[in-house]
């Protein structure tokens, strides 16, 4: 077995610098304890060393490693959750400062509640777009599947969501204060405007 | 008032967090990484470190899942290679006689009714070999049977959970597994598409009598969902194995009805046929608040060793966190004695090396007598009880 050529390894430390805070985010976004992003960031930058020749250049090399991700975190999701012997300190580092969203505000339970009614792609979608702020065509690109597809899927999730929240179309006041309110003020956040 | 962003963390506020070291090492360990042993060989060991580690985690969440109280996390001892198309994983066994883990993780929604909140569930299975009291038994066949038995010799019960949503038999002979997982039938549309996202269209077959769908995830990894049956459908998930082999597990299963599958299940599994004797026999040396019954136990169906104990604690515990949630200054006190003194309780003692729900329980006393979470946040007794019940 050979050393990979210097181009390789320069070329994946460029990869890994500028997109280890967007693949660690699209990780932490979605598990369920933060250091269980370790190994989500672990596997898909594994994956993409030993690929590198098929990471796609800019602007498309962060949609494709948050394909490798959601194929990751699917995997976890169904059952295979292997870990690595890689990321460790990550691990537990992301175990001591990284901060838990998800038990701190009762609402992000109606969230996840909301979000469980969606299928698992067309909650990707939504999360994609909300949170990774992805076109429906680099949405495509990650899923892959078209992007009228992507485009159709993410309208479809975002009405979808709204009733699964009871909420009122976007365009309805929002009332301050309350507990409605501040669901609904969260909820107009979480479905931004559909990119036209 | 402010609306909190929904937005669990920004980019940017990963790109904060003090996490350099770890950022650093993991670059190094995967430039260490040789290139064309996965490019060419993609069924190879990574060679990890052995090690197994128990992690002690109340309730932690995140936005879609929120970690159920069963949760156990550990790291495997197992060697696992990610495919290089980020497909999936290639699982390889420990050394002849050394033990594994194997984890399992599902998405359910909570089993106290309410708004559909998901939770995960993690297995921990370790077994290499099974004993040979875990080994199923030939269950009778019984036409049109809701369950749904192994029957081929040599297959051992490695793990079994039931609750409202489904039930999960986890089978194993050797490296080979075989997950038997029901589903409500509600659920079937949305499984579909999500197996069909990660694996593609399924190949048409028949399970049971029924039209099914065949996923490839890998050659040695494969999974068939059938067709709904009345309010459930089925899962039926093969690993180490070839699709012939898997298509010959497939042949093997028969469906029984519940005295069928309480006789193919192994000893010491508990069953809506010795549930009550086998809860009052849990909660020996386990102290109850006043007025607690088996009744106010969550133990349903059939559920193995493991499951059964931290289902039974749970229900202690829940009802110990109520009282410390609603009651007087003694009713409170009285909860944080309990939970301190649930150390020396035999059925937590006796699962505390097999997952880590035995530690989640105990670290709730700690919590409880200082009034902050491991993080310095208030006690949250609505989180714990996601993380305990």
């Amino acid at each position: 077995m050979s050393e990979p050529p210097p181009r390789h390894q320069e070329r994946f430390r460029h990869v890994y610098a500028e997109h280890f805070d967007r693949v660690l985010g699209y990780a932490l976004r979605r598990v369920a304890r933060p250091e269980d992003a370790a190994d989500v960031v672990a596997e898909t930058f594994l994956v993409a060393w030993r690929r590198l020749a098929d990471v796609p250049d800019e602007p498309r090399t962060r949609l494709w490693l948050y394909a490798v991700a959601r194929r990751v975190l699917a995997n976890q999701r169904r059952g295979d959750r292997r870990r690595l012997a890689l990321g460790e300190r990550l691990g537990a580092e992301l175990a001591a400062c990284a901060p838990d969203h998800a038990l701190a505000v009762v609402d992000r339970v109606r969230y996840a509640a909301a979000l469980a009614r969606l299928s698992m792609t067309d909650r990707e979608i939504v999360m994609l777009h909300a949170w990774e702020e992805l076109e429906p065509r680099e949405i495509a690109e990650v899923l892959g599947i078209s992007a009228v597809a992507a485009r159709s899927r993410l309208s479809r999730a975002r009405v979808r969501l709204r009733e699964a929240l009871g909420e009122a179309p976007p365009d309805d006041d929002c009332h301050e204060g309350g507990l409605t309110g501040h669901l609904l003020s969260r909820t107009s956040d979480l479905l931004p405007e559909e990119p036209r | 008032m402010t609306p909190t962003s929904p937005h669990p963390i920004t980019d940017r506020e990963v790109a904060e967090l003090p996490v350099h070291a770890g950022r650093a090492e993991l670059l190094e360990e995967i430039l260490r990484t040789p290139v064309e042993h996965a490019e060419r060989a993609p069924l190879v060991d990574l060679a990890p470190r052995h090690r197994r580690r128990l992690v002690s985690v109340a309730a932690a969440a995140a936005v879609v899942v929120t970690v159920a109280g069963l949760a156990a996390w550990q790291r495997p001892r197992s060697t696992t290679s990610p495919r290089p198309d980020g497909s999936g994983f290639v699982h390889r066994s420990s050394a002849p006689g050394e033990s594994h883990t194997i984890t399992k993780l599902t998405v359910r929604p909570h089993s106290s009714g309410g708004p559909l909140t998901p939770q995960v569930r993690v297995r921990v299975t370790r077994a290499a070999p099974p004993a040979a009291d875990q080994l199923a038994r030939t269950a009778p066949i019984v036409s049109g049977g809701a369950y749904v038995a192994l029957n081929e010799d040599g297959w051992a019960v490695t793990g079994l959970s039931d609750d409202a949503y489904g039930r999960d038999v986890l089978y194993q002979r050797g490296d080979a597994l075989v997950d038997v997982t029901t589903y409500p039938a509600s659920e079937y549309p949305s499984y579909v598409a999500d197996r069909t996202g990660d694996a593609g269209s399924p190949e048409a077959t028949t399970l049971l009598g029924r039209s099914a769908g065949l996923f490839t995830y890998a050659s040695d990894d494969h999974a068939v969902l059938r067709a709904p049956d009345g309010d459930r459908f089925l899962e039926v998930r093969g690993q180490g194995m070839s699709e012939t082999d898997f298509r010959a597990v497939l042949a093997d299963l028969v469906q029984t009805d519940e005295a069928g599958f309480a006789r193919s299940m192994p000893p010491g599994t508990v069953t809506p046929y010795n549930r009550d004797e086998a809860i009052q026999h849990l909660l020996r040396g386990v102290e109850t608040p006043p007025g607690f019954t088996a009744d106010q136990v969550s133990l349903l169906g059939f559920n193995d060793g493991y499951q059964s104990a931290a289902r039974v604690a749970g229900s202690v515990g829940c009802a110990w966190l109520d009282r410390y949630a609603d009651g007087s200054a003694a009713d409170r006190s009285a909860a944080i004695d309990a939970f301190a003194g649930s150390r020396s309780w035999a059925l937590l003692r006796h699962i505390a090396d097999q997952g880590g729900y035995s530690s989640v329980f105990w670290s709730v006393a700690g919590q409880l007598r200082s009034g902050h979470d491991e993080k310095g946040r208030p006690v949250d007794v609505a989180a714990l009880k996601h993380g305990l019940c």
